[in-house]
């Protein structure tokens, strides 16, 4: 469900789907700015029906990762 | 001969020095610098710039929220010049542009961003300072250059004067009671002229600026918990975004005494959710375009003239300013006029912009600036924001010629074929841009990014076969904005 939802984004910035990986900070190479990334969490949200501690979540290394996010909802219950 | 401004930004700042040496002046991150530390920096770097520029020269200072860029504001201030802040991770050909128009005669670079360019427009540059003899604080007329979109190609330089931002502080100083307890938030950059707020109110209250180590907008409510802060000053997108990350719960901002926004207009939405969060704090709206010097109209909101929706009002112009609206369709709405000691004079090598701008009404001799921004004025004297005359924007507070945006992707796109457009999404402005035929916007992304500051650089672009037009064969901007505003991500 991540992958497809920054498919768009990472195909305008030219990036493969081989370089989706867990390590992929969104923010620090220009895939998400802090607004968009917000977006984001907030549609993963709606879309599985829960909700996270967003600014606690943020004080965590690697928050802004591809496994950061994943992380994020699955200890986020 | 000028005489010295008791509110003079570099006064202010020396009083406290005197008064409060061993205060904590500056925290960034962890690290912290009192008030006669941070002086010794200021007299070192004001002794370089006055042993190796001319008098009231302009002097550039590259820098993110570091020591040496507010040493090196300092330094320049005390040494009588004009600071022109550059910001690091801004395109070298916007430095370059900044650099030439200001005709900046030095730079202040903490590491080696930038100093290629210097050294190529053969401007001296300091990076070590910790050996200069220290020189006292010689009288200066202009503060800082600040540069902002411009319409027709390039940034545009406004040249404020040091009595421009006295007047500013005179006010704010006088008019609300912060006192050295205060810890004030840093969260403008330097580039942007709301710093020059955050800078010179807290260190003329003899307070402590609270900087955030690093940039992050998403630890907001831990930052101002960590920190004690008292004041706070950000545009309202910022509140916005705080607000969709449910960091502004009821009372969940104790510390606060003091809320101030600017840049952009104020939700009330945003506003109550504030208000209920920072439930010990006064909360104000500001406006101010850097043409009028920071900020010159304000609104406090009270709980007896909070609405439900709309945006806050800009309220009065403060101090000995004057604003007054140049009515067009209705009596009381028109184009918003200032004028009064924090207008400034023009823009830097813009005779024609400065004419279309800075303006004399038939019955005075006083200079106005026109804003290109429409108000209502109520009866009570009050000026609500209504919209832009032309097509700026703003995002996160700072202003967008769309047409700089447009005209760099020039090359490839004829004008006519591309629009760039803001639209509002979760409370907060960001920038698409258009294209009316097919191609491939990765590299006209990459032009963008390589030439625009990051808050100029549309969130996408688009490419629609031909732009669509309403019933009147009018351009439709409506259906361009929900073609996007809707899309996830």
């Amino acid at each position: 469900m991540l992958q497809d939802r920054l498919a768009p984004r990472m195909d305008r910035l030219g990036l493969a789907k081989h370089e989706f990986t867990n390590d992929l900070d969104l923010l620090r190479i220009g895939i998400l700015d802090s607004l968009a990334f917000v977006d984001l969490i907030t549609e993963l949200e709606t879309a599985l029906g829960m909700q996270v501690d967003l600014e606690k979540a943020f004080d965590r290394p690697g928050a802004t990762t591809i496994g950061g996010v994943i992380e994020l909802f699955l200890n986020g219950k | 001969m000028s005489t010295l401004h008791p509110f003079d930004p570099y006064n202010v700042f020396q009083a406290a020095a005197v008064k409060y040496a061993d205060r904590i002046a500056l925290r960034i991150g962890e690290r912290e610098w009192s008030y006669r530390e941070l002086e010794t920096q200021a007299a070192a770097i004001a002794g370089w710039c006055e042993r190796n520029t001319p008098t009231r020269a302009r002097i550039a200072v590259f820098g993110k929220k570091e020591l040496a860029a507010y040493a090196g504001i300092l330094g320049i201030l005390r040494s009588g010049r004009s600071y022109v802040p550059l910001h690091p991770d801004h395109p070298p050909v916007r430095w370059r542009s900044v650099l030439e128009q200001s005709g900046s005669a030095a730079c202040i670079l903490p590491s080696n961003v930038g100093s290629d360019i210097a050294e190529e427009l053969k401007i001296p540059i300091l990076s070590d300072w910790s050996n200069e003899a220290h020189v006292p604080p010689i009288l200066g007329q202009e503060a800082y250059v600040m540069f902002t979109s411009g319409s027709t190609g390039g940034p545009k330089g406004v040249p404020v004067p040091r009595n421009n931002v006295a007047a500013y502080l005179e006010h704010m100083l006088t008019r609300y009671s912060f006192t050295p307890e205060d810890r004030f938030s840093q969260l403008f950059e330097l580039t942007f002229d709301l710093s020059v707020h955050d800078l010179f109110v807290c260190w003329g209250s003899g307070a402590c600026l609270c900087v955030p180590e690093d940039d992050s907008a998403l630890r907001m409510s831990a930052y101002v918990e960590a920190n004690a802060i008292t004041s706070w000053f950000s545009v309202p997108s910022l509140a916005a975004l705080m607000r969709r990350m449910r960091s502004l719960r009821a009372g969940a901002l104790p510390s606060l005494k003091h809320s101030f926004f600017c840049g952009e207009a104020l939700s009330w939405d945003v506003a109550n959710s504030w208000r209920e969060a920072a439930s010990n704090s006064t909360v104000v709206n500001l406006y101010g375009p850097t043409e009028a010097t920071i900020a010159i109209t304000e609104f406090e909101l009270t709980s007896t003239n909070s609405q439900r929706s709309g945006t806050v009002p800009l309220g009065r112009a403060i101090g000995r300013n004057k604003a007054k609206c140049i009515p067009d369709t209705e009596p009381n709405e028109g184009e918003l006029w200032l004028s009064g000691p924090q207008v400034t004079e023009g823009y830097l090598g813009r005779s024609e912009e400065t004419a279309n701008a800075f303006k004399q009404l038939p019955e005075g001799n006083e200079l106005w600036y026109a804003t290109g921004d429409r108000v209502r004025v109520d009866p009570d004297g009050i000026f609500h924001f209504i919209g832009r005359k032309d097509d700026q924007a703003k995002v996160l507070g700072h202003r967008v010629e769309p047409a700089e945006v447009d005209g760099l992707l020039a090359p490839v796109v004829s004008p006519a074929n591309v629009l760039t457009l803001p639209f509002v999404k979760g409370d907060i402005t960001r920038l698409v841009t258009f294209i009316d035929m097919e191609l491939d916007t990765a590299p006209l992304m990459e032009h963008l990014r390589a030439n625009l500051p990051a808050y100029m650089v549309p969130e996408r672009i688009v490419c629609v076969g031909a732009f669509p037009t309403t019933a009147h064969g009018k351009l439709d901007r409506a259906t361009l904005i929900s073609m996007v505003v809707d899309e996830q991500c």
